[in-house]
């Protein structure tokens, strides 16, 4: 084949759609087995589309048969309206920049050479691919010291960032990814994630994604699709749609049950009203009687609680959001960690913005569940699961939101660390991050 | 009696029939006949290994090769052939098939199967990445079957001198006609057969060693190159 008519068309896809449409397509396995049956999906162009379900549910598959690393033995496939049998593999696959779980770097091969993987095999010239490789080095965040490493000088999380950049080199306008950070520690895992979702929002790629962690799909995709052994779509759908609506026990399961919280992701904070707060700048300028202010540093930047009945003790500050970017999720989280039941908002810059009550947050929660009610069609509030009830927990919490009565306070610490950075805010460990105890124990002690 | 005697006598060391001339075509029949192994078996484990099939091939022909005794296999040549060079090569190279051969398909099926899924996804024909992906981390395996095929080959060309065709065996098989007084004869023939292995185990060793220490570093002249280029401009 000719590396000239390799390059005029992956030139003219640069800007074209890069839709995948799957049409009953199923896939046989040689000793019986059915990966996939009777398979329709859309993937759509520009979007994140996440496959996820248990292992043996036929994602890896139905992922390897959009390059033809697996053939269906039933159905079509078409990209763009072109079905893929039409398409060489190899030229396919150049057009599809593709990353894998543990990297799958080439190990005799430096960094930057693994990089320069699919330039090369399009012909381009060294000195151009090589230039592309330091462009895309810098892209996924990593030095340019580490251009002439070999893959196993480096970390697990640095390898997939090069495996990313590897998957970009050509500028495929589809990206596949299977289980791609399924192999590294979950705060390693929050960084790559945070770093595909803002390159695609960069680049715009269309990217065909598969993992078994459910959070991993509702925070990457666009579009999630749950799949259930033997190859068939238990519900496919926004995160929003699945975690409000599991279809049934299957999904809802699977969603698992931190589902209500976790669909908080998907409502932004913006719009809270965000009170005023009184801020110090030293725990003991609490006036006896008055309500607790924020212990703020010199550039304004809140440092913890201060309240007069514990004295000049530093209260923690518990988690914080940002105002502007994060989401309902955060917002919750960071008022059910706070000794005193108010979440602190911060500016980008990191001072003070002012708090959000527990009530307001939740009160936000209430309208956003009938919103999504609404927007779902009338049988849903006719009929709403266990998760979509707000229940009775909001009003007794009302009650209790404002400052604690009770000094029976939790640990209190003295030179608390710096909050996490608000972009690592948006990204919970997966287990759904417990919501943190002080609010609890206030709440018990109010009442 | 020194058993050095024959070694030690420079008259030994000259002549058409001398032990230069014996190492000289010991050392042809060891080169040649790994080469011509190495060209059967090296092709067919890339396949084997590449492919991911014919396994059975590689243990049933490996295993037959192997319990084939060298000696009645040139015994069967010479009585096909007749007596030469060619039939001592053909023999000695059925014995080097079956290491070179279970070596290089173990090589490249043993290759980084991430690497190798990876590169085939990313667009690699076959035949790239034979050259790119499985090659380069087959080397040493590659090269470790060679060594081992050579060291035996070797060892077992003495046998050469059963087919009237000469090299160090010449030596052990003559002594032995001569009776006791042929023991300083035998010795130099066993003597130069075990340092000729050991000077060709050490210099594949080396190889195989060289190879693994190249892949692993870069070159001056990419460093250079690599100091000009700017992100994105080229």
């Amino acid at each position: 084949m000719s590396s000239v008519s390799l390059r005029a068309s992956v030139a003219e896809d640069d800007d074209g759609q890069a839709v995948i449409t799957f049409e009953a397509v199923s896939k046989t396995y040689r000793d019986g087995t059915t990966a996939v049956s009777e398979l329709d999906l859309v993937l759509p162009s520009d979007q994140v589309s996440v496959l996820v379900g248990p292992s043996g549910c036929g994602k890896t598959t139905t992922l390897q048969m959009i390059n033809r690393m697996i053939e269906p033995t039933a159905g079509s496939i078409s990209w763009d309206g072109t079905p893929l049998p039409q398409i060489r593999r190899t030229t396919l696959r150049r057009q599809m920049g593709y990353v894998i779980q543990s990297g799958g770097l080439f190990p005799h091969r430096t960094v930057l050479d693994n990089i320069c993987t699919v330039p090369t095999l399009l012909g381009w010239s060294r000195a151009r691919s090589r230039s592309r490789a330091l462009e895309l080095l810098s892209l996924v965040g990593l030095d340019r010291s580490l251009a002439q490493r070999f893959p196993a000088q480096l970390s697990g999380g640095q390898q997939q960032r090069v495996g990313v950049a590897r998957a970009l080199a050509a500028d495929p306008v589809l990206l596949l990814m299977d289980e791609p950070f399924s192999a590294v520690d979950p705060v390693v895992r929050a960084d790559l994630q945070e770093l595909v979702k803002g390159l695609q929002r960069e680049l715009g790629k269309t990217i065909v994604m598969i993992t078994h962690d459910i959070d991993e799909a509702m925070i990457m995709g666009d579009q999630v699709v749950i799949m259930r052994v033997g190859g068939r779509i238990a519900q496919m759908g926004t995160p929003d749609e699945i975690l409000d609506r599991p279809l049934d026990d299957f999904v809802a399961g699977f969603v698992g049950r931190d589902r209500g919280y976790r669909a908080l992701t998907f409502a932004p904070a913006a719009g809270l009203p965000v009170a005023r707060i009184r801020s110090v700048r030293s725990a003991a300028s609490v006036a006896t009687g008055s309500s607790p202010a924020v212990v703020v540093d010199g550039e304004g930047r809140p440092l913890g609680w201060a309240d007069a009945a514990h004295g000049s003790t530093l209260l923690p500050l518990g988690a914080t959001f940002a105002a502007e970017t994060d989401t309902l999720r955060a917002v919750v989280d960071a008022a059910l960690s706070s000794p005193v039941g108010l979440a602190v908002a911060v500016q980008s810059s990191g001072r003070l913005a002012g708090v959000v009550s527990a009530a307001d947050a939740l009160e936000a929660v209430r309208r956003r569940r009938l919103q999504v009610a609404e927007r779902h069609g009338s049988a849903v509030a006719a009929a709403p699961d266990d998760g979509d009830a707000p229940s009775a927990d909001p009003a007794t919490l009302h009650e209790e939101a404002g400052p604690p009565a009770d000094p029976a306070a939790p640990r209190q610490e003295v030179g608390h660390p710096p909050t996490p950075s608000p972009d690592r805010r948006t990204t919970p460990p997966p287990d759904g991050a417990a919501p943190a105890g002080p609010a609890d124990d206030e709440r018990e002690a109010a009442s | 009696m020194n058993v050095f005697s024959f070694l030690l006598d420079a008259e030994n060391w000259a002549g058409p029939s001398g032990i230069w001339v014996r190492i000289g075509q010991h050392v042809f029949y060891s080169v040649a006949s790994v080469l011509l192994a190495a060209l059967v078996a090296i092709p067919l484990g890339v396949l084997i290994g590449h492919t991911r099939r014919g396994d059975a091939v590689v243990s049933g022909l490996s295993n037959a090769a192997r319990a084939v005794p060298t000696l009645g296999l040139l015994v069967l040549v010479v009585t096909l052939m007749g007596s030469g060079y060619l039939p001592v090569v053909l023999a000695l190279a059925v014995l080097a098939v079956p290491p070179v051969l279970v070596n290089t398909a173990a090589g490249f099926r043993g290759a980084d199967p991430g690497a190798v899924h990876a590169g085939r996804a990313l667009g690699m024909t076959g035949w790239q990445l034979v050259r790119q992906v499985e090659l380069p981390l087959a080397v040493p395996l590659v090269v470790s079957g060679l060594r081992s095929a050579s060291l035996q080959v070797v060892a077992t060309a003495t046998v050469a001198a059963l087919a009237a065709a000469g090299g160090l065996g010449r030596f052990v098989v003559d002594g032995q006609n001569l009776g006791p007084g042929g023991y300083p004869q035998m010795f130099a023939g066993a003597v130069l057969v075990a340092l000729l292995a050991v000077l060709v185990d050490l210099g594949l060793g080396g190889l195989g060693w060289a190879l693994q220490r190249r892949t692993g570093r870069i070159s001056r002249e990419d460093r250079d190159h690599l100091a000009t280029l700017q992100p994105g401009t080229a």
